[in-house]
């Protein structure tokens, strides 16, 4: 059977946009309390700053065809679509590839967390047990269905950028707007391709292919998710890139490895509001969390999609297992920033932003299979 | 006393199942079947509406009973109160009252009964309505009155009356504290309501008592409690729906809704599963609860307790669904986390003030949850969160004593819970001294022996002050219990441990339903809400209904509700101009 043919959505309820893009938020920004700005500063140095806004309006480009496909075809997720516009084998194609990038992104940022969690708060627990905790209660949020996770990813999503916002606001005694200078960093051209190649730090946007297929009135609502989901997370992304540019130097943030740990240990407002580091750790599960709840979510989604399976949520726990496996193949957290950055997202780009835009020139030429047809 | 004994059924009739006779439910005009709208006549009494007897109050029986109970009333007087007194194992069994009289017939004098539970029937209302009429009934009434419903209609000054032609509808009727009219050679039993337990008077609910307000709490008694909402609604689309539940105690229970408003969705599903129950467990408020609600395995309440009419009127006027029994608690549904948050008392003050107490009362709610839990988590593995000289002062605190904190928490949490539920048992008197005596002593000592740092003891009474500011009284007892597992938590892991918890706490919250509206709503899913869900907003900008039990109606009040502008002076002695609505 064709995949998409007959609606293969599972019957897991209905989100509405604010749901789709906090989803979407809560997944993409977790890596803002990581190395992110870090890496931010070091492909746009003084302009790392700009990445996140001018990124986002590069984003653009493979997110408007997406959220035509999602209105042309309501209630179809992007991999029922591809089915429908590109045939069976290019659906499982690119699901397989979505699947697998999903699973690494999950992979290196649990580790992540993990390691940070390790270096700053607990040294005396080992990283494993913190990973299993966190898996065991993302596996459960994640086996909850898309209502469940939609939800606890709004109370999320608004309670990070809240945080993300005090904390910089917190941080102001620090700031120094010369830091900025010069404007354009690197220069004009390496900042331009760090716009498109960085990209793919909005690649989890394209989550919403996924989640788009749950939304109660896809025709009004995905336009609306979509600009949500890209807008807030450019918002807290920039608002990260550009706290940390202002408070540290470019040479001394290359060499800061969780860059907004750093910022919440230099607040020192009165006697009683200093060192919040400590705090920083329910943010950062918080995050870590939801973001490999969401990751195990759409993973399983995708992957059982693409085969056509008449449910997910036994593939949750597989997924999870996998992810977590690989997370535990990573030696350290230098390895697992390179894995991320330098191998997933970079050539994650390819995927990101050629699925859509692929998907969407192909539908303006072909005619879609009709419901039950390619069997 | 009858010389009953041997005399048993000669004659078997072919059983019959007992028909519900007075207006099935779904029938048109008739909502719930327990009210009978055809007749006009209001009824207190077993609706057999599904047409066996295995739903009621005869659960326990032998099937050859319940046929028996199935049977049409015999012509033989003697017969019917055979039956009717084995069923109550009388006169082994002293409540039923069997009360013999002789009445003027249209062929002479004839036997009659009066069947009645004292106690549950009204005995000066059998004597002024049933007796007197028929004692005093003369010769020419006894011949107009040609069979039972002709009694009913010019003798009997009983204000509902209903008919019975089975056992098991005579017996329910009884049990349900009516009166039975049993005439010999007649197979028809007349049914007068007589229905009147004892019950205590109206008074003040101690667990949501207010300083402003109405200060009427529902009683033990259905009619008077249904009274009580209907005073505060008093319009003819609230209706009152009867319906009787349990196998063995077949207890009364009431729908309340405002039609027109309500949802008729949730009602029927309201409906469904209170007529669903099938247990033979002695049918109250609380065992309903356990056994309609979403989530029986959680003790987060799904359904909203309140002994206070004002709030259950309020919540109708919003489009829920009331369950009303002979209980001074009465349910309302669907309900959220918001609304268990509220106090009646939210409304009787100015918005401002109520604001500021529903701060007070979310912060006290974060306190009880955390405060000890946080406590555990810092002094164990945070000691860098706290400012150096609060540091120091712990650590010296702490110097003494020889446990870990973890447990420290945890024997003075166990201590103040123990206080707690010792002084709601303990008469009333001493109670309250025990409670804050048992706090003082206990707490002082402990420090004194070194067994708890100082510091802590101020921490539980935080936490445990905190406790009881939560005004829904369920919700307090889980946040109790979730607070030592936050402590377990914290102990384990510090604050991841305390994180985790708390995600997945807010999961479960996400999951959670009451009679299928999420108990975040209307926030998550964002559906539209009026401006009282987290703070009190001011009322007259409250135009439409939150959209919690999805009403029908959505508009509660004109756009402007305030006859003046909120700031604009009137003149003295002279009345505002009325506004056109928009």
């Amino acid at each position: 059977m064709t995949i998409g043919a007959g609606g293969t959505r599972f019957p897991d309820g209905h989100i509405d946009w604010i749901e789709a893009a906090a989803i979407i938020v809560a997944y993409t920004i977790a890596k803002a309390f990581l190395v992110f700005p870090e890496r931010m500063v070091r492909d746009g140095i003084t302009a790392g700053w700009t990445i996140p806004i001018f990124s986002a309006l590069v984003s653009i480009l493979w997110l408007y065809p997406l959220v035509l496909l999602l209105e042309s075809h309501p209630g179809k997720n992007l991999v029922e679509i591809t089915g429908l516009v590109a045939g069976r084998t290019a659906a499982i194609l690119f699901g397989m590839i979505y699947g697998i990038y999903i699973l690494g992104i999950g992979a290196t940022v649990s580790r992540e967390i993990a390691s940070a969690l390790n270096v700053v708060v607990l040294p005396l627990t080992p990283t494993t047990a913190l990973m299993i905790i966190g898996l065991i209660v993302s596996l459960y949020i994640a086996y909850q269905g898309v209502e469940v996770l939609g939800r606890l990813c709004a109370i999320h999503a608004v309670g990070t950028i809240a945080v993300m916002v005090l904390l910089s606001l917190m941080s102001s005694r620090s700031w120094d707007a010369r830091q900025f200078f010069p404007l354009l960093g690197p220069g004009a051209g390496r900042l331009g391709a760090a716009y498109i190649v960085r990209q793919s730090i909005y690649g989890e946007v394209l989550g919403l292919g996924i989640v788009g297929a749950y939304l109660r009135n896809p025709r009004e609502e995905t336009g609306k998710a979509a600009r949500w989901s890209l807008g807030a997370s450019a918002f807290a992304l920039t608002l990260t890139a550009l706290t940390v540019g202002m408070v540290f130097p470019y040479p001394a943030l290359v060499r800061v490895a969780v860059p907004f740990l750093r910022i919440s240990r230099y607040i020192f407002i009165g006697r009683f509001l200093q060192r919040l580091d400590a705090l920083f750790v329910v943010v950062w599960l918080g995050v870590g969390v939801m973001k490999t709840a969401v990751g195990h979510y759409l993973g399983a989604v995708t992957l059982a999609t693409t085969f056509n399976l008449k449910t997910y949520k036994p593939l949750i726990a597989p997924i999870a297992v996998v992810s977590f496996a690989a997370g535990r193949l990573i030696p350290d957290y230098s390895t697992a920033i390179i894995l991320d950055f330098d191998i997933l997202r970079t050539y994650g780009t390819i995927l990101v932003a050629g699925w859509p835009i692929s998907i969407y020139i192909l539908s303006r030429f072909t005619r879609p299979e009709k419901e039950g047809g390619g069997q | 006393m009858f010389p009953f004994g041997a005399i048993k059924r000669a004659f078997r009739r072919p059983s019959r199942p007992a028909d519900f006779t007075l207006g099935k439910r779904g029938e048109p005009g008739i909502p719930g079947g327990g009210e009978d709208v055809v007749r006009g006549v209001h009824r207190e009494r077993r609706p057999f509406r599904s047409g066996t007897i295995s739903r009621s109050p005869f659960g326990g029986m032998s099937e050859t009973e319940r046929e028996d109970l199935g049977r049409r009333l015999d012509k033989s007087l003697r017969e019917n109160i055979s039956t009717i007194m084995d069923t109550f194992h009388a006169p082994r069994n002293s409540d039923l009252t069997v009360r013999e009289i002789e009445i003027n017939w249209r062929d002479g004098r004839r036997r009659a009964v009066c069947l009645f539970i004292d106690g549950l029937s009204d005995l000066e209302t059998i004597r002024r309505h049933v007796l007197a009429p028929l004692l005093s009934m003369d010769h020419d009434a006894g011949r107009s009155s040609v069979d039972p419903r002709c009694l009913a209609k010019k003798v009997l000054s009983g204000t509902f009356v209903d008919f019975g032609d089975t056992f098991s509808e005579v017996v329910a009727a009884i049990v349900g504290g009516e009166t039975v009219l049993l005439v010999d050679g007649e197979d028809l039993g007349v049914i007068v309501q007589t229905r009147n337990p004892e019950h205590r008077a109206i008074v003040e609910s101690p667990a949501e008592a207010v300083v402003r307000g109405p200060h009427a709490g529902f009683v033990e008694n259905f009619r008077e409690n249904v009274t009580m909402i209907r005073l505060l609604l008093e319009t003819p689309q609230l209706v009152t729906e009867q319906l009787h539940v349990g196998a063995r105690s077949h207890a009364l229970f009431g729908i309340m809704y405002i039609e027109g408003i309500v949802n008729p969705k949730l009602v029927d599903e309201v409906r469904r599963r209170i007529t669903s129950v099938e247990s033979g467990l002695l049918m109250t408020m609380t065992i309903l609860e356990r056994l309609i609600e979403d989530e029986p395995y959680s003790p987060y309440p799904v359904m909203l307790v309140t002994e206070r009419p004002d709030r259950v009127a309020s919540m109708l006027a919003e489009g829920h669904v009331a369950i009303v029994d002979s209980s001074p608690s009465v349910a309302v549904v669907p309900v959220t986390l918001w609304t268990l948050m509220q106090s009646p008392e939210d409304y009787y003050i100015h918005f401002v003030a109520a604001s500021f107490v529903r701060v007070i009362r979310w912060a006290a709610l974060l306190s009880t949850l955390y405060a000890s839990s946080l406590y555990v988590a810092i002094v164990t593995f945070h000691h860098e969160m706290i400012p150096t000289e609060l540091l120091f002062t712990i650590a010296a605190s702490r110097e003494a004593v020889p446990f870990p904190a973890a447990l420290e928490v945890v024997v003075m949490e166990a201590a103040f819970e123990l206080i707690r539920e010792a002084g709601v048992r303990i008469p009333t008197i001493i109670g309250p001294t025990l409670g804050i005596v048992g706090a003082v002593i206990i707490g002082q000592a402990a420090v004194t022996a070194t067994v708890v740092s100082p510091i802590l003891v101020v921490v539980v009474a935080i936490s445990g002050l905190a406790s009881f500011a939560i005004p829904n009284y369920e919700l307090g007892v889980l946040l109790r219990m979730t607070r030592f597992a936050m402590i377990l938590a914290a102990a384990a892991l510090g604050l991841p441990g305390v994180t985790m918890l708390s995600v997945f706490l807010l999961a479960r919250l996400c999951i959670m339903r009451s009679f299928g509206v999420p108990v975040l709503a209307p926030v998550l899913p964002s559906w539209r809400h009026s401006a009282d869900t987290f703070l009190e907003g001011p009322l007259w900008i409250m135009r439409k209904r939150p959209q919690t039990a999805r009403p029908l109606e959505d508009d509660r009040q004109p756009q402007r509700a305030r006859p003046v502008k909120p700031g604009e002076s009137v003149r003295r002695g002279r009345v505002p101009e009325r506004r056109e609505r928009r």
